[in-house]
């Protein structure tokens, strides 16, 4: 399963993006020019626990600008008409979104269970943290400007 | 013909783009009841009436699970449709959730076009 979560977790997260954001997702190439996610003012983390088989942790990282995109875009709302409460509320459901679909897809018998998700700001250094050897760290691209992080990491 | 429904979701967000997602679709929706856990959702249907309640699984206070549960031993309410819209699609909550009557499952994401087709579906068949 392991070999196989960072394909699947890449092609999920496409997928969701360009459904419910109207928005392409694309890995990062390693000489990306493009602006990294901690250059970014204002980072939100969002957060979602897993228990099945295995047991770990979600974590999405997306730049603020990013984020007010994909609200308006989700509810078809126009700029400046977004509130904070639906950019937690989105990155919520986007992380549980992500988390269910991809254990679905590598495991579909076991029942996993997700816990509520959570989001808050963080400070942008935090994306520069080295994961641990037990996750699997993958950046992409939004919309071909906007730095995004995901971390699927797991407990021993 | 326009249904009453009520969406069961935590997420005001989802409820938002649900509710969209009926306009945007062509599905009509007479009086829509919004409920943010289980336990709200049986407080409002003490009250009200509906044709259809659309509800996800994870959820604070009282899980989607445990609803469906309590609303299956309430006479007055064992017979409405539901319909699980959740991203938790993984057989064991899949076979438990058919197990207790309910019609359908729409994996999240999903388009507006398949929450009409599959609404449209559960509530004509439960009108039969």
């Amino acid at each position: 399963m392991f070999k196989e979560i960072r394909p699947t977790a890449i092609s999920l997260a496409s997928m969701i993006f360009e459904r419910m954001f109207f928005l392409p997702l694309k890995p990062m190439r390693r000489t990306q020019l493009y602006p990294p996610l901690h250059k970014s003012p204002i980072v939100y983390k969002g957060e979602i626990g897993f228990h099945g088989k295995n047991s770990g942790r979600l974590k999405l990282y997306l730049p603020c600008d990013l984020a007010d995109i994909m609200v308006q875009n989700f509810l078809d709302l126009d700029e400046g008409e977004t509130k904070e409460s639906q950019t937690v509320d989105m990155i919520n459901e986007l992380c549980n979104m992500i988390c269910g679909n991809l254990f679905l897809q590598l495991d579909q018998k076991t029942a996993w269970d997700l816990t509520l998700p959570c989001t808050n700001f963080v400070p942008p250094q935090e994306v520069e943290k080295e994961p641990t050897p037990e996750s699997v760290a993958i950046d992409l691209v939004a919309k071909e400007s906007f730095g995004v992080k995901l971390i699927i990491e797991f407990m021993n | 013909m326009a249904y009453d429904i009520l969406i069961v979701d935590d997420s005001r967000t989802m409820r938002k783009f649900i509710k969209l997602s009926f306009t945007q679709s062509g599905f009509e929706v007479g009086c829509c009841l919004e409920a943010g856990n289980g336990q709200e959702a049986l407080n409002i249907l003490n009250s009200c009436m509906v044709d259809l309640i659309l509800a996800d699984l994870n959820m604070p206070v009282m899980n989607g699970m445990d609803m469906i549960k309590a609303l299956r031993k309430d006479e007055k309410h064992r017979e409405i449709p539901i319909v699980l819209v959740t991203t938790q699609g993984n057989l064991p909550y899949l076979e438990e959730a058919y197990a207790l009557g309910v019609k359908a499952y729409i994996q999240k994401p999903f388009s507006p076009e398949l929450l009409r087709d599959t609404c449209s579906r559960v509530v004509e068949e439960s009108h039969v």
